[in-house]
């Protein structure tokens, strides 16, 4: 059945609620009316296997699917969940599963030994089969009164347990766990578990016995005992003689008419068409509205074989029984099967008999299979999907395997049970999702975009300002202009907090670091910053930055955005165990960080600062400690965009205040915010490389035209021996940068082609202001990246032709930088 | 001198939190009046901000104040004045500390962690580095008298997150922000 949406709900044991909605499935219109039901008189012409016999070509699947999955699938699920699922971790010494009799004594004593304890039930109140069976024992109202005064007992009642997985980790589906959530997930570590399931009644075969109407005498007594419900007015009773017994009295008791009590072998079918009216018997029909099953009982111990417990055969008892039991595990009561008495039921004939009212799955599909070869438990299962519906084969599993012993010929012992896997019984995707806490990652000026109107960009877990809308009319091409715009004849700035950075400290940071990057950093004056690439052993290009050293014994590393936490493993890795005095810590978090770039930026920044400045005094590539609008800063005197500007970095409290001391400093120079897009285009005009964008997992920096960055006379460093080759055999591809001759704007990863042939493929590419074309990077086959060589590069399936660079696009000799 | 800001600044003014000047940082005083945030930390939870907590790194056992996160890994975290040793690394501005204080503050962290913060896995004064709404969080134990009081500490980046995680997670335990003013009272 449907409830509130969710499909396969198994509605016997689910409690109703205020305003629920329950709905069939696989019925059209209704149950009631239920024109698919056509279907079973044609099951003829389905088979076991029908699917895989029928749809041989895919196409013909792809056509029959959706028809079928409707007809027979196992629902449908929601698009538009809006439950609340919660997940939740516990921690205790015990762990009872089963809130029956035997449970909740197993549970007392551990309690009573000062052990934190879970019991977990699956009902909504305890007691188990005793709270409507009058042969069990059943709780006093004193002992339930007791176990609510133990502060180390937690009892969950409507939750189930799923699976036991390892390092004795249950997974626990608790219902309504409060107002706010449906279920919650509860992963609970214990160091013992106890399997107290019980056992359960499964059903007897007989044709017709997938009819409203039939039911276990469980079943029965629970509607009776716990809901006063009548299960119907007149009975009859299958059963062998002595487990009847019960079911008779107490359905005296209730005032059900018992028209006859049967045993099964006498049973012919069940007679009813939409539910049941009577019984055909080899003593005769009998007229009634219910029969009663008063089938074999089956230990509940799925939990145990999970855990690595082994189940075996027991002839006597008529069931699998846990026979080793690993330390951690333990089974009381009657999931033990100590006080079981093997009944063996008749199978049914040929004629059908539902063996899995799950998957209706008959006794004649069973025995099909075995013909077609499907003799074995566990290939039998996957063929004809017996036991593997809603309820897992808690009612069918025993009867399958029975069906597949006698036709096989071979004992049951030998047939086996199939693999018991989690979870058992199922859960909902939501349940394991659970809330979505996806976490994102804000810079300290975040608020402070917002107000500009940024518009956001996800870059990873971060959000960054892709561009800042100033009118509502404005497009994201001019609004990427006009920040370009400022930024190359007037000033503007740009939140780069989301870099990583690492501080060094210590007297052998600059072994550590001469030992990573390519360049020499041991020499590295105070006062100066340097470009910074990282090779792995074989010299590909794994991350590049900057590092800048503060004092002698303090560097300051930056790297690009999404490699920081590698960067700082790898910079840790080449650590440990090295004996070198360095003291590293990632401190992304605690700078907020801002490029101020244009020719103006020195005017606006001199009004904060009383550093001075000057190009002399603060030449490029230098750094300062200084103060900038009273605020403690590190300035990096470098130009990712190819302007004279500052990289500022200041403790993450003060970052919005400095930020909008910038603005408002800048606001006579039209200073404007800028985005990652206008920085992209402005990197891109230097041809400066994104790493992951530009370069990917077979780039070497000779064939990044990056080779300057590499200081192969170093004693050793990471990547060198792989390095030294590469610089002497030239490469295969190389980065080039190009110039698009006819309108047009190539995508990200479009073929260059030279003379009709794919030579190459473009990584980077945008309309470039300074050069009134498309301008781009791309990887070429090293023979033809020549200055001034002709390509063709697809724009929307056609060749355009383009001039070839090495050069970059925007002030090639970076006097820019430099003023 | 501009005034120091969390993380949280701006998520707690949307709450209409009243801020107060505390060591130059602009923290909340408290969101409802401090008598109520009192009683309902002691009967059930409350989360505050500490971030203005200095907090140093460290290779060597400090003498007070000191955290071992590992082998040569130490944490100094205090309220100033606080004089960590020489060659310690100020990372105060790189994490964001929150209080989650009160009875039911053990269950609120059952939904975010799986790490074991009962009283005999994690007693007064010890911490751990675990996961906490899919963020690396330092756990930091450290009872405000009586009461269970647990420090987290996160990068600064994910406060919002795990202040709201945290928050939606609280809901059915009464969980309350608090502020300042309310935990010096708690203190005395």
């Amino acid at each position: 059945m449907n409830v509130d949406g969710i499909p396969n709900v198994r509605t016997c044991t689910t409690p109703v609620r205020d305003g629920m909605r329950v709905r069939s499935q696989n019925a059209f219109p209704s149950l009631e009316t239920d024109f698919l039901s056509v279907a079973q008189h044609f099951d003829w012409l389905m088979p076991v296997g029908w699917y895989y016999k029928t749809f041989t070509h895919r196409a013909m699947w792809h056509a029959a699917e959706p028809l079928i999955r409707r007809a027979a699938g196992l629902g449908k699920v929601l698009n538009s969940e809006t439950r609340e699922y919660e997940h939740s971790w516990m921690h205790v010494d015990t762990a009872v599963v089963g809130g029956g009799w035997y449970g909740i004594q197993t549970a007392l004593k551990a309690v009573q030994r000062g052990e934190q304890v879970a019991l977990l039930d699956d009902q909504l109140a305890l007691g188990g089969e005793g709270r409507y069976r009058k042969t069990q024992e059943n709780l006093t109202p004193d002992l339930l009164l007791q176990l609510q005064t133990f502060p180390n007992l937690r009892i969950l009642q409507d939750s189930y347990c799923f699976g036991l997985y390892e390092g004795n980790l249950l997974g626990v589906l608790q219902h309504h766990p409060h107002s706010g959530a449906v279920e919650r997930l509860i992963h609970l570590r214990t160091q013992h578990t106890v399997v107290a399931t019980g056992a359960y009644e499964t059903p007897i075969l007989f044709a017709n016995n997938d009819l409203p109407g039939v039911m276990l005498s469980t079943g029965v007594l629970r509607l009776l005992h716990l809901h006063g419900v009548q299960a119907g007015k007149r009975a009859v009773i299958v059963g062998t003689s002595g487990a009847t017994d019960e079911a008779s009295a107490e359905l005296r008791d209730a005032e059900i008419k018992v028209v006859a009590s049967v045993s099964p072998e006498q049973v012919v079918m069940a007679l009813g068409h939409t539910y049941v009216q009577g019984i055909k018997t080899t003593i005769g029909n009998f007229e009634c509205d219910l029969i009663v099953v008063c089938g074999p009982r089956v230990p509940d111990v799925s939990l145990v074989a999970q855990g690595g417990g082994t189940l075996a055969w027991d002839d006597v008892r008529g069931a699998f029984l846990p026979v080793f039991l690993p330390e951690h595990i333990s089974v009381v009561g009657e999931a033990t099967g100590k006080d079981l008495i093997g009944t063996a039921t008749p199978l049914p004939s040929r004629k059908r008999a539902f063996v899995c009212l799950c998957s209706d799955v008959s006794s004649r599909d069973l025995c099909d299979g075995i013909a077609e070869g499907f003799d074995q438990t566990e290939t039998l299962k996957r063929y004809t999907t017996a036991t593997m519906g809603p309820c897992q084969g808690r009612m069918c599993q025993l009867s399958a395997i029975r069906i597949c012993s006698s036709q096989t010929g071979r004992s049951v012992a030998r047939t086996g049970v199939t693999t018991s896997r989690p979870p058992n019984p199922g859960v909902t995707l939501g349940a394991l999702a659970g809330p979505s806490h996806h976490p994102v990652r804000r810079t300290p000026m975040h608020y402070a975009h917002e107000k500009l109107g940024a518009v956001w960009m996800d870059m990873s877990d971060w959000k960054r300002p892709r561009y800042y809308k100033t009118s509502s009319t404005s497009d994201e091409t001019d609004c990427v202009l006009t920040e370009y715009g400022a930024v190359r004849d007037g000033v503007g700035i740009i939140d780069v907090s989301t870099l990583g950075k690492l501080d060094l400290r210590g007297a052998d940071c600059g072994k550590l670091l001469d030992k990573v990057y390519t360049h020499r950093f041991s020499e590295l004056r105070p006062g100066r910053v340097r470009y910074a690439l990282m090779c792995d052993e074989g010299g590909i290009i794994l991350d590049d930055g900057t590092i800048a050293r503060l004092s002698d014994d303090r560097y300051f590393v930056t790297t690009t955005t999404g490699n920081l936490d590698f960067v700082h493993q790898w910079l840790d890795w080449y650590l440990v165990g090295s004996g070198w005095d360095v003291h590293m810590v990632n401190v992304t978090a605690g700078y907020a960080a801002m490029n101020l770039a244009g020719p103006m930026s020195r005017a606006v920044l001199s009004k904060l600062t009383s550093c001075d400045l000057t190009p002399t005094n603060f030449p490029y590539m230098h750094c300062r400690e200084a103060e900038v609008a009273g605020i403690p800063v590190v300035l990096l005197r470098i130009g990712f965009v190819g302007e004279t500007g500052w990289e500022i970095h200041c403790p993450a409290e003060s970052g919005e205040a400095l930020w909008e001391a910038l603005l408002d400093a800048g606001q006579e120079k039209n200073i404007r915010p800028f985005g990652v897009e206008a920085q992209r285009l402005l990197r891109l005009e230097k041809r400066h490389v994104i790493v992951g964008v530009d370069t990917d997992a077979l780039t070497n920096p000779y064939e990044a035209d990056m080779g300057w960055a590499v200081k192969l006379e170093k004693p050793d460093f990471v990547g060198k021996a792989l390095l030294s080759r590469a610089a002497e055999n030239w490469a295969r591809e190389r980065l080039i940068g190009f110039v698009l001759a006819v309108p047009g704007l190539p995508e990200d990863g479009a073929a260059i082609l030279v003379k009709g042939k794919l030579a190459g493929r473009v990584t980077s590419c945008r309309y470039s202001p300074a050069q009134r074309a498309a301008v781009g990077l791309g990887w070429l086959e090293a023979s033809q990246a020549e200055e001034g060589a002709t390509i063709d590069v697809r724009v929307k399936g056609k060749p355009m032709r383009a001039r070839v660079t090495m050069q970059s696009f925007y002030d090639p000799d970076g006097s820019r930088l430099r003023q | 001198m501009t005034m120091k800001r969390s993380a949280l600044f701006h998520l707690h003014k949307n709450q209409n939190a009243v801020f107060t000047d505390h060591q130059g940082w602009e923290v909340p005083a408290y969101f409802s009046p401090p008598e109520q945030e009192i009683v309902a930390v002691r009967k059930n939870a409350g989360l505050a901000d500490v971030s203005y907590l200095l907090k140093f790194d460290l290779q060597h056992e400090p003498q007070h104040s000191g955290w071992r996160l590992g082998s040569k890994h130490y944490l100094m975290m205090g309220e100033q004045p606080l004089h960590p040793p020489f060659g310690a690394i100020d990372v105060s501005s790189v994490y964001t500390c929150l209080c989650l204080a009160g009875p039911r503050g053990r269950d609120v962290l059952n939904k975010l962690t799986s790490l074991n913060v009962s009283d005999v896995a994690l007693p007064n004064r010890s911490c751990a580095q675990t996961s906490v709404a899919h963020t690396y969080a330092l756990v930091m134990r450290d009872d405000i008298g009586t009461i269970l009081a647990l420090r987290l500490l996160v990068s600064r980046e994910f406060a919002e997150s795990i202040w709201e995680s945290i928050i939606h997670a609280g809901r059915e335990f009464h969980l309350c922000s608090f502020g300042i003013k309310t935990l010096m009272s708690l203190h005395n």
